[in-house]
């Protein structure tokens, strides 16, 4: 059961790393990176808001929307359907779904236990909805996985992508910190130096494809 | 094999997303009962009181941002300057503090040039007056003056302006709340807000000299000095050829109002007095004035 955890793990984090490897949810990453504290508190929330998504897109995916699931056996029985699956037709509406009932879930989670949280994060929060980086974790769980995930392995990934995303974050507020003490020339201060800076550490992440 | 029944095909689609979306919500209904953040009831009270117009003359981010501001105390109940005097007692009576009455204030346009003045191009651009106004400065002769594209009666969150058929916008003074939109948005800055107890206003921003305003406008300022020497209390000054009113000083006896030769300052006392708009026409009644254009009476 556990024989594929390691490399879906270090796959994840470091070979192909959602923001710096495959340049998924680039939007929160510029804007909540430049402090530690920001950085984090958004890795924890993409991260919460992909662990959750994983499982509830790999139940859909698995009994609803793919070839030979159980449901469409039993409601398109004799037709071509089963045979195709409906993923290609109600996978993008019915993930992206998914992911703004868990975003609104955290929203309303925040508000009430930790405002302070929520009110920093500001607009950024509901925009974890529409960012790639969690519809695309649920896709590389269903449809564009290599090879059939158990549902174990699904929410590992999600979980571990979070991960992998926060870990970038966490490097990239830590330069940024520094950067904001520093004589930058006006045009480049803030976003554009970040984009930059995010453009050389993927660079260096590259140094772990192939790995896999 | 049996064919695809393509009704069945987007019936189940439809049901099914459906089905989730209604789950979900059911879902963030409960979650949002249990996780319920207790807000202040009073807000909402002091929120229906409120005009309801987000303008931002207060300073605040909208209404419902005021709101929140005089709930937590942080904002006096009179805070907001286009809520009626009636709002502001009721907005007093539910945070429990008494509320003085305000000097109430309306916008005034000073120009009375409009259509009175030639064009000296033909514009041809987008239809606001910021637009025009980049461009030479206007394609009326003068610079200064009122350019009659209406970006004011645009802004005016209350529609209290209305353009005029003399290319001058109309101030609609039950209507005006004083927000300062219209101020903001004129691109020669034409609008001044004062209190209604300021009768008296020098209709005209030209500082081109006198010779110059007079072949571009019959009714602009020439900067001849007759108000400054006529005034009481040393209230209007000529300064660049225009004369200006200093409101703290002037007790709107409407002394220079007589004796200007152009008929650039008007006196709206009697016009505010019969609830009549002030209209822009301005009957002289010095010997020296010319004779009045499309005949209409006012103060």
């Amino acid at each position: 059961m556990f024989e594929h955890m390691p490399s879906i793990i270090i796959g994840v984090v470091l070979i192909n790393n959602f923001v710096l490897a495959q340049f998924l949810g680039l939007c929160p990453f510029i804007n909540s990176s430049d402090k530690t504290d920001k950085a984090f508190s958004m890795g924890a929330a993409v991260t919460f808001v992909m662990t959750m998504a994983s499982f509830v897109t790999w139940l859909l995916y698995t009994y609803l929307l793919k070839p030979d699931a159980w449901l469409l056996k039993k409601l398109f029985a004799g037709t071509m359907i089963p045979q195709i699956g409906l993923q290609a037709v109600l996978q993008t509406a019915v993930y992206i779904l998914v992911i703004a009932a868990l975003v609104q879930l955290v929203e309303i989670f925040l508000k009430k236990k930790i405002p302070v949280l929520y009110r920093s994060m500001g607009i950024f929060l509901p925009l974890i909805t529409t960012n790639c980086a969690v519809l695309g974790v649920a896709l590389l769980n269903t449809s564009y996985a290599k090879m059939q995930l158990t549902l174990l392995e699904a929410v590992v990934q999600g979980f571990f992508a979070g991960i992998g995303f926060t870990l970038a974050m966490l490097l990239m507020s830590g330069v940024r910190e520094r950067l904001s003490r520093l004589n930058v020339p006006e045009p480049l201060r803030g976003a554009p130096l970040a984009f930059i800076g995010t453009g050389l550490m993927a660079l260096a992440f590259l140094g772990f494809a192939g790995m896999g | 094999m049996n064919p695809i029944d393509i009704t069945y095909l987007v019936t189940i689609s439809t049901a099914a997303i459906a089905g989730l979306a209604i789950i979900f919500g059911l879902g963030l209904a409960i979650a949002s009962r249990i996780f319920a953040v207790d807000a202040d009831p009073r807000i909402e009270k002091v929120l229906d009181n409120l005009p309801g117009v987000n303008c931002g003359a207060c300073g605040k981010a909208g209404c419902s941002n005021l709101a929140e501001a005089i709930a937590k105390g942080e904002a006096p109940p009179d805070a907001c300057p286009v809520a009626t005097a009636e709002a502001h007692k009721l907005i007093g009576e539910i945070m429990g503090v008494a509320v003085g009455a305000k000097k109430r204030k309306v916008a005034v346009l000073l120009c009375n040039g409009g259509n009175r003045v030639d064009s000296r191009h033909d514009y041809s651009g987008v239809r606001d007056c910021r637009a025009a106004a980049l461009l030479h400065g206007g394609y009326k002769q003068c610079e200064y003056g009122c350019l009659g594209l209406g970006t004011c009666v645009e802004a005016c969150p209350f529609e209290a302006l209305r353009m005029g058929s003399d290319g001058l916008p109309e101030v609609i003074e039950e209507r005006c709340r004083a927000c300062g939109k219209c101020a903001e948005a004129c691109p020669t800055g034409l609008f001044v807000i004062q209190p209604v107890s300021k009768n008296v206003h020098v209709r005209c921003k030209s500082c081109d000299k006198g010779a110059v305003t007079k072949k571009a406008c019959a009714v602009g300022c020439i900067g001849c000095r007759k108000c400054e020497k006529e005034c009481p209390v040393d209230a209007i000054k000529v300064n660049n050829f225009l004369a200006s009113i200093d409101y703290s000083k002037c007790i709107s006896c409407g002394k220079c109002a007589k004796v200007c030769p152009q008929g650039t300052i008007a006196d709206f006392r009697k016009a505010r007095k019969a609830g009549e708009p002030i209209p822009s026409v301005v009957a002289f009644t010095t010997a020296t004035a010319a004779p009045a254009q499309a005949g209409e009476v006012t103060a």
